[in-house]
């Protein structure tokens, strides 16, 4: 499988740092096209934030090419993989809690990640960044691990109220400022000519799935420079709405 | 930065770093004239980015702060404002946070966490009646420090309450603020005394059950769902401060102040709730104990009367339960048993048909059977009697009546119906024939409901079921076996001869993949278990399912 590929970050109109990280990997095995994505929206008071998004994709950058490469070429299994995302995960969350502990300040950071390999797409979230597989329409992977997400699972809030609640920023845990971290895995099938859309909230909150759909689907994404476009017209759109936060956001293809 | 080793204001010898906050670093110090140890705390003029604004609050703030003056406080000593720092001298207090203890020690002891509570509370309630109110809104066990002495103290008073707020936009994560109170969450509501309340009720439940509110599973259970030995009166409490509504809460700390110090009579509180029923029933049996004395008193010259009204309330009684369809009817039945029993209570007939009739009766008319079975408390007179005279029979009654509590499956019936069971053991009856065998079924009850084999099978049934995928496993087969597995376990205590579909388990059950053929051989094993448990000799289920292990140990 190849894969059409394509990124876009902003600071937005109100912060003053990005606190928002990405990572596209794409690498070349005998028989086929491997590809990494990663996401994560920092958060912390004093501009760490983006510290915390930052060492997370790097470790997950050295994982992809060190670990997973061994994964890959000892026979890859879900279990094998999660294990070994989990295993990340945990010393990241231990490495930036000690980190913030030690200077007596709280940092964090959202995680998604998406491998597609072998026809399969694996995909890792903790926190609200989500990742969304576009193919007949805007289907959401990721369930948000946030306050609001649960409290309306559990039937104790409706998607309206949990748009204006004013714990809709929080989150239920993030790699840094939680005690312990449980990701949320998912797997599916990938087949050409579908589009994943990976994105931080700021680019979701304010552009609903229907304007989505209109750009990223498949038959309208072409080419990488299309994909780029689009990627800034949505930014452009968000910034036009008064989006307050960092914007991030990025696509793949598969052909 | 100061620098250890370096005298500050001509007094303070700076010893050593001891704590990093967000815009500060905290010092210990030494005024080596007068002897005596401080901690400074540095506010630090590249740690905030709007320093001028801050140093304004703050100089407000601790000219606030150097007014109180509080056991529970650490009092400023003296602020030096520099060009580059602004430094805040004040008591060092040794010891640890209650956040570490906490950590380490999973849940505290009660008694203490009450005192410190009271503390806390009285702390609280002093920075609320200030003028104009002290709101503190960061209660956590990380800004409780416990003294040696055993007294709390609350730290972190020093930075300004206004930088602490997080604005809305800013996504947050909830291991960092899970004691909040909901109204401390974006702009809705204002913050008042009842946060603070709040803040020290997740506080509270934090240290008594281990469980850090801002962990899985984010949410604050009654606390005697962790530890049944906790005190009920400290549930309500916790609760009370927790509730989502501040105006649930307490609305003072006055208010939790006295409830804390009278948690304990809480409790009875709550205890005497629980005994109400118990008492009407006590009530009902002094009745029958009266009618019963009358009764006795016309013994002597009455016995064919007697034996003439038993038999008649008898006779009107199942006459009644032949045709008993809706509650009146079922309940008249039933009064006139108990007409019968209080005639004469050494006969067991009345008993054993009342309680058959409670049997048949009782999953569609379970109120009136329960009401009724108050009739029967352990330690009924009218049981006694019957014991007196059989102990076979009253080693019936027993049983049965520990049946039918167990049937109306009830919380807590299983363990009424098991205390029945209990009696029956400890009693230590001689008991003869074919009556031998109560006892020993009252056990294996008994068993299964104190080991709770019952849900433990259940949930193991359910998990197989759940493997299988959906294709595999229709409906209808999963319907089959829930009713199988359910059966099973009532098959005893209805005492129906039910017939189960052990063809359809069959059918059901053709494993293709062997973790599941693993798990079905050990569920069936687990219902072998339970039938031999039970005494079913010669049940057709029995054989049958035994047939279909051997198959399947074939396969």
């Amino acid at each position: 499988m190849r894969f059409l590929s394509a990124v876009y970050t902003d600071v937005g109109i109100k912060k003053s740092t990005n606190q928002d990280s990405l990572l596209l990997l794409e690498a070349q095995t005998e028989s086929e096209n491997v590809i990494c994505a990663v996401i994560c929206d920092g958060m912390g008071g004093l501009a760490k934030g983006e510290l915390a998004s930052a060492v997370v994709i790097k470790e997950l950058r050295r994982w992809f090419i060190e670990d997973f490469s061994d994964i890959y070429y000892s026979g890859m299994s879900d279990e094998n993989l999660r294990l070994s995302l989990e295993g990340v995960i945990y010393n990241m969350n231990n490495r930036i809690g000690n980190f913030g502990r030690s200077l007596g300040i709280n940092l964090g950071t959202t995680v998604v990640l998406l491998i597609i390999v072998a026809g399969k797409y694996y995909c890792l979230n903790i926190g609200d960044s989500r990742c969304y597989h576009v193919r007949s329409g805007m289907e959401q992977i990721t369930k948000d691990q946030t306050f609001v997400q649960r409290e309306i699972d559990m039937g104790r809030m409706t998607e309206q109220e949990a748009l204006t609640h004013p714990k809709r920023s929080v989150l239920l845990q993030c790699v840094g400022a939680s005690e312990r971290t449980v990701p949320d895995f998912y797997t599916g099938t990938v087949q050409p000519n579908e589009v994943f859309m990976m994105c931080s909230d700021g680019f979701r909150h304010l552009i609903t799935l229907d304007e989505f759909y209109e750009y990223l689907n498949p038959e309208v994404i072409t080419d990488e420079d299309k994909m780029q476009e689009y990627l800034k017209y949505f930014t452009d759109l968000n910034k036009y709405r008064n989006e307050q936060d960092n914007i991030s956001a990025l696509l793949i293809k598969t052909l | 930065m100061l620098e250890i080793g370096s005298l500050v204001d001509g007094k303070y010898k700076i010893l050593n770093k001891i704590g990093q906050g967000g815009m500060s670093v905290v010092y210990l110090a030494m005024n080596e004239k007068a002897n005596k140890q401080w901690a400074i705390k540095e506010i630090r003029k590249d740690g905030v980015s709007n320093y001028e604004v801050v140093k304004q609050g703050l100089i407000v703030e601790t000219d606030l702060l150097k007014k109180l003056n509080h056991p529970n406080l650490p009092s400023i000593v003296d602020v030096i404002d520099r060009d580059d720092t602004f430094l805040i001298v004040m008591d060092y207090i040794e010891g640890n946070s209650l956040s570490k203890i906490v950590k380490h020690q999973g849940a505290l002891p009660q008694e203490d966490v009450v005192e410190w509570a009271k503390q806390l509370c009285d702390v609280l309630g002093y920075l609320h009646s200030r003028e104009p109110a002290i709101i503190y809104r960061d209660m956590k066990p990380a800004n409780v420090m416990l003294k040696p002495d055993g007294n709390v103290t609350l730290i972190d008073f020093g930075t300004a309450r206004e930088f602490k707020e997080t604005s809305v936009a800013d996504t947050t994560c909830l291991g960092t603020r899970g004691y909040a109170a909901p109204e401390q969450f974006g702009g809705q509501g204002q913050t008042d005394a009842r946060t603070d309340i709040y803040c020290l009720g997740a506080t509270l439940y934090h240290l008594l059950t281990g469980h850090n509110p801002a962990e899985p599973p984010y949410e604050m259970y009654p606390i005697r769902k962790w530890n049944p030995l906790l005190s009920s009166g400290l549930e309500q409490i916790i609760a009370k401060c927790t509730q989502q509504n501040p105006e649930d809460r307490y609305q003072s700390c006055a208010e939790l102040m006295y409830d804390l110090q009278h948690y304990k009579e809480l409790d009875i509180e709550s205890q005497k709730q629980y005994r109400k029923s118990w008492r009407i029933f006590v009530g009902s049996c002094v009745m029958t104990v009266m009618c019963l004395a009358g009764a006795v008193g016309c013994y002597a010259a009455q016995r064919y009367n007697v034996n003439q009204s038993h038999d008649s309330h008898m006779e009107k009684a199942e006459d009644i339960s032949k045709s008993a369809d809706d509650k009146e009817q079922v309940k008249e039945a039933l009064d006139e048993y108990i007409n019968a029993i209080n005639v004469d209570a050494t006969r067991v007939d009345a008993y054993h048909e009342m309680l058959k009739f409670m049997f048949n009766n009782g999953l569609n008319n379970k109120e009136i059977v329960k009401e009724y079975l108050k009739y029967f408390p352990y330690d009924n007179s009218n049981l006694k009697k019957l014991k007196k005279k059989s102990e076979n029979s009253y080693a019936l009654i027993m049983y049965e009546i520990g049946l039918v509590y167990f049937l109306c499956d009830d919380e807590g019936d299983e363990q009424i119906s098991s205390r029945y069971f209990d009696e029956l053991k400890n009693d230590e009856l001689d008991l003869t024939g074919d009556y031998k065998k109560i006892s020993d079924k009252a056990e294996s009850l008994n068993a299964i409901i104190l080991e709770k084999d019952k849900s433990e099978f259940l949930d193991k049934w359910n998990r197989i079921i759940d493997e299988r995928k959906p294709t595999q496993l229709g409906r209808e087969d999963k319907r089959k076996l829930n009713g199988i597995a359910e059966e099973v376990l009532k098959f005893d205590v209805k005492n129906i001869d039910f017939n189960i579909e052990i063809s359809g388990l069959n059918n059901v059950i053709k494993p293709d993949n062997n973790i599941i053929k693993e798990k079905i051989k050990k569920t069936v094993e687990q219902i072998i278990k339970i039938y031999e448990r039970k005494d079913f000799d010669n049940s057709d289920k029995y054989s049958d399912i035994k047939i279909m292990y051997e198959r399947l140990n074939k396969n």
